[in-house]
């Protein structure tokens, strides 16, 4: 036994292929972290410049209003004046990049990083829309897609020929011959090349995450849960391989037939699934529910502009009369915030049925999705790597929903001043609530993902166990060289 | 001589077991995405003209209210979609379809359907397109990758040169065997979409552009497939190279190639873009803010428009008079930006077709959304159409104002039957000629692709093997 694997070793190292592919995927692994930190860390300096633009606003702002307090500046009118709202009504909110986020861009090139919100329209997450699609369509190179889609093709790259080859130059009976078990024999053959390649991945994901995000990353969670799928998911594609391998009666049939598999469990069940679940789920359309969401607004529009007809709606700074008394103008400006922020909570009413019935689909959608995706170990990985990048669908829609619900929470703070009839001063200022996203937890998600892609795992073990059975074998392998 | 060789190159293809297979998985396949396109285009085509239809309604439906009230209530339009999108949806999945008109702000079109979908729908859906570019390929491999190699092998090699046939008419033969396949799925995909678009899709040249810049890529595959398979020494070598080949064509260069291009001409995001926007506004584009001149001679070049005398008894609201004046300055500073962003897009798009050096696939899918109408290109075309038509929108109700109330008159309401001098947004999709113009790069590119795997098959191999095998 330890002959025929010092004999394999010495194969392996003399084919060069092994050491060949292996350091191609690392390289690969490598170039795609870095490609990826690079647009990470560009997204997180375009945030930071538009954060620190934000702040320069504000403190502008807040010299302006310490101008006014102290009396050292006057406005003729509350809508120029920093106490006034209109100079505090917006408020901009992030999206945050975890230290990980280079692992996978997933859905993350959909949506803008920095969102404005205000009192006078509603807080949405509507997507990306001066940015090139293309890049959308192509997706990026990151180790996400390295992973993925590259890692099976290196596996099944290095591992096709195993039997085939064997058979081909009429070694194979007289291996056998030795005093070794089939599956003994195979698999010390597998460990030979896909313990090395599994050990350099690993340790490539180890230098990718340290040279990131620095040592204190790889003694987290994360990274243990990383490198454990990944060994998973290379375990499965090993596996089939080794299944096929078996099956195919030549080394073309199995490369064939591997490359068949690849594409079916990483293009077309996606694909197809994604499309299915359209159909069973479809998301209500935005055409519609645009139309219905005006449709919805109307009325109370309507009623609005009547309410509102002194203010001219638009620009209640032309409403404003400089030489009126102090009183007055507080009274109009009062006025107009009163019913403006209740108008908005009154359309925020009536549209949230129809949004409610939006998310909720969305919400079916993806539990259908989820469930299916458990028999795809491509979108498993493809998920996980999401998950721990903060990038997923879920990430993205926790994230909608909680922009949606901090929008409704500043108007309703605004709404509140101008009941109480107070303007903004710099004591009252710290009041303004602040943007902080409450973290999501994809632990059970994980823990689900892990185990079902432990199940399939067993499964294909099974497989191979009974396929490389001594007596089923040989049986075959004599049959196949008497053809 | 030739279609005898072709004659028997399909006959040994269709006993193997794995072709038939294949074969019929692919027809299933190429089937299915047409279905799905041609429902999902029916369906957006009815909630489109719904949606249409009800913001029309909406819009009409005002009661009398300040014109200017009106322009800020504002109204949306749809983007439509090409029938060129039943053969390839392209980016359409990627762009908003959306857009908001109102006073003062151009507002880019939004919620692009992939934004409200899940992780899943990033591995896109089936469409005919997806069908020819990246499984027709694949079944060429599959089915040819030995169709030198394997008779090298077989020793079958020697016996046919025995036969006194040239190697250039077998090599032909073997040649026209490889294309006759994706030719067939071509015609199949292509005419099915053509039928399915209830012959709406009414420009030949589209169709044409699509048939050329197809068969060249094929043509370009099958070179290559017969250079591969005269230059390995082994069948499963042959299948080897070809899969890297087409995995590397397919899957790796187009990310990467888009990704540089992301990298050597980064995009402002919106909220850098609305800064700027809002900057230009403020401070003038090149730091000289508007000034009350400036102002007075837009509003002095819209009266001479208007044919009225700049006189200070002039009969116009000058507070609508100044309001158009400051959206023409508005329009210069916006068709300022948003040239940036195209001219942005460009240079990336220059990058990926640069980049086609590496993967004939590269031109060929960036071609088939071109001439589907479905590439960036059309999308800026409809938010151009939005913007001119926005245009006109805020000035037939600035017009309204101005020639029918009194300066300071913000009370002024207008009759409700002026909103149905607004004209309804009817999209017309960019000339044919334009779409050609662009894709003459891609051809260009396929071209010299098959240019090279020509000289590479049908010059260097006869030279460098030939019958000696």
């Amino acid at each position: 036994m330890l002959t025929l694997l010092r004999l394999e070793f010495l194969k392996a190292y003399r084919q060069k292929s092994l050491l060949f592919g292996t350091l191609s995927f690392c390289m690969l692994l490598c170039i795609a972290a870095y490609i990826q930190h690079h647009q990470v860390e560009r997204l997180r300096n375009q945030t930071q410049a538009l954060e620190l633009a934000a702040q320069e606003r504000l403190k502008t702002s807040l010299d302006k209003l310490k101008d006014v307090e102290a009396g050292k500046a006057t406005y003729p009118s509350l809508w120029d004046d920093p106490r006034g709202y209109y100079t505090w009504h917006e408020v901009s909110a992030n999206m945050p990049l975890p230290p990980t986020a280079f692992w996978a861009m997933g859905q993350r090139d959909l949506f803008e990083n920095v969102h404005t919100l205000g009192i006078f329209k509603g807080a949405e997450v509507a997507g990306k829309a001066i940015a090139n699609p293309l890049p959308m369509l192509w997706g990026q190179f990151d180790p996400a897609f390295v992973l993925v889609y590259l890692m099976p093709l290196f596996l099944i790259g290095l591992g096709f020929r195993l039997i085939g080859e064997e058979t081909r130059q009429g070694t194979l009976p007289m291996l056998l011959s030795q005093p070794i078990s089939s599956r003994r024999f195979f698999a010390m053959k597998t460990a030979v090349w896909f313990l090395p390649f599994l050990a350099a991945t690993c340790l490539s994901l180890l230098v990718c995450q340290t040279f990131v995000a620095g040592m204190g990353s790889l003694a987290t969670w994360e990274t243990t849960v990383l490198l454990g799928f990944v060994a998973l998911y290379a375990t499965f594609w090993l596996l089939t391989t080794l299944l096929l391998a078996r099956w195919c009666s030549s080394t073309a049939s199995a490369a064939l037939g591997l490359v068949v598999c690849w594409m079916v469990l990483t293009v077309i069940l996606p694909k197809t699934t994604a499309t299915f679940s359209d159909r069973i789920y479809p998301i209500p359309s935005r055409l519609l529910l645009t139309g219905a969401q005006r449709e919805a607004t109307r009325d109370v529009q309507a009623e609005a502009n009547k309410l509102l007809a002194q203010y001219y709606v638009d620009h209640p700074e032309l409403a404003d009369e400089p030489d009126a008394p102090v009183e007055a103008s507080l009274k109009r400006f009062y006025d107009y915030y009163q019913k403006t922020l209740t108008v908005q909570r009154e359309v925020e009413n009536q549209v949230l049925p129809l949004k409610e019935e939006f998310y909720q689909q969305r919400t079916r959608q993806q539990a259908f999705e989820q469930t299916l995706s458990y028999v795809m170990p491509p979108v498993l990985m493809q998920q996980l790597l999401n998950y721990l990048a903060g990038s997923s669908s879920q990430d993205q829609l926790h994230f909608a929903r909680y922009l949606e619900s901090f929008g409704t929470q500043w108007r309703n703070h605004f709404q509140r001043l101008a009941f109480q009839k107070t303007l903004i001063s710099s004591q009252n200022l710290a009041d303004l609530p602040t943007f902080t996203l409450p973290e999501i937890s994809h632990r059970d998600r994980i823990g689900n993902m892990t185990l079902t892609m432990a199940m399939l795992n067993l499964l294909l073990l099974v497989g191979c166990w009974l396929g490389f059975a001594d007596s089923q074998f040989r049986k075959d392998l004599g049959a196949r060289h008497h053809d | 001589m030739i279609i005898t060789v072709f004659r028997k190159e399909w006959l040994q293809s269709l006993r193997l077991g794995r072709v038939r297979w294949l074969l019929g998985i692919a027809l299933l396949l190429a089937f299915a995405s047409g279905l799905h396109t041609f429902s999902a285009y029916l369906n957006y085509q009815n909630e489109h003209a719904l949606a249409s239809q009800i913001s029309r309604g909406d819009w009409l439906s005002q009661e009398a209210k300040n014109p200017h009230s009106a322009a800020h209530y504002g109204l949306f339009v749809f983007k439509p979609w090409s029938p060129g999108s039943l053969f390839d949806p392209g980016l359409l999945p990627f762009t908003g379809t959306t857009a908001f008109v109102e006073a003062h702000v151009k507002n880019d079109a939004v919620h692009a359907p992939i934004s409200d979908r899940t992780t899943l729908a990033r591995w896109g859906s089936l469409s005919p397109a997806f069908i020819l570019l990246y499984l027709v390929p694949l079944l060429m491999i599959a089915i040819h990758f030995d169709t030198v190699s394997g008779e090298r092998a077989s020793q079958m090699l020697k016996w046919t040169a025995t036969t006194g046939l040239p190697f250039g008419k077998w090599l032909a033969g073997k040649w026209l065997a490889i294309i006759v396949l994706p030719a067939f799925f071509l015609i199949l995909c292509l005419g099915g979409s053509w039928l399915a678009a209830g012959f709406t899709w009414d420009h030949p040249q589209l169709l044409f552009g699509l048939l050329l810049g197809f068969l060249l890529f094929y043509a370009v595959l099958a070179n290559l497939i017969l250079w591969v398979s005269a230059f390995t020494k082994t069948p499963s070598s042959s299948l080897l190279v070809l899969l890297a080949v087409w995995i590397l064509m397919g899957w790796a260069v187009p990310k990467v190639a888009a990704n540089m291009a992301e990298i050597q001409h980064p995009a402002p995001s919106l909220a850098e873009l609305r800064q700027r926007i809002d900057a230009a506004k403020r401070d003038g584009l090149m730091g000289d803010a508007i000034s009350s001149e400036r102002l007075t001679e837009l509003a002095g070049q819209i009266l001479k428009e208007l044919g009225i005398e700049d006189t200070p008894d002039a009969a116009v609201n000058r507070d609508a008079l100044n309001m158009q004046a400051g959206e023409a300055y508005g329009y210069e500073i916006f068709d300022h930006f948003y040239q940036e962003v195209e001219s942005n897009h460009e240079q990336q798009r220059q990058l990926c077709l640069t980049s086609s050096a590496l993967s004939p696939l590269l031109p060929a899918a960036m071609l088939s959304m071109a001439f589907s109408q479905t590439d960036a290109h059309a999308h800026w075309h409809f938010n151009r159409a939005v913007e001119l038509y926005r245009r006109e929108f805020v000035e037939i109700l600035n017009r309204e104002m101005m020639l029918h109330s009194q300066t300071g008159d913000w009370g002024y309401h207008s009759h409700p039957s002026t909103w149905s001098k607004i004209p309804e947004f009817h999209y017309q999709s960019q000339p044919p000629t334009q779409t050609w113009q662009r894709a003459k790069g891609y051809l260009f590119s396929l071209s010299l692709w098959g240019l090279l795997t020509s000289v590479l098959t049908f010059w260097i191999v006869p030279a460098r093997w030939g019958w000696r095998g």
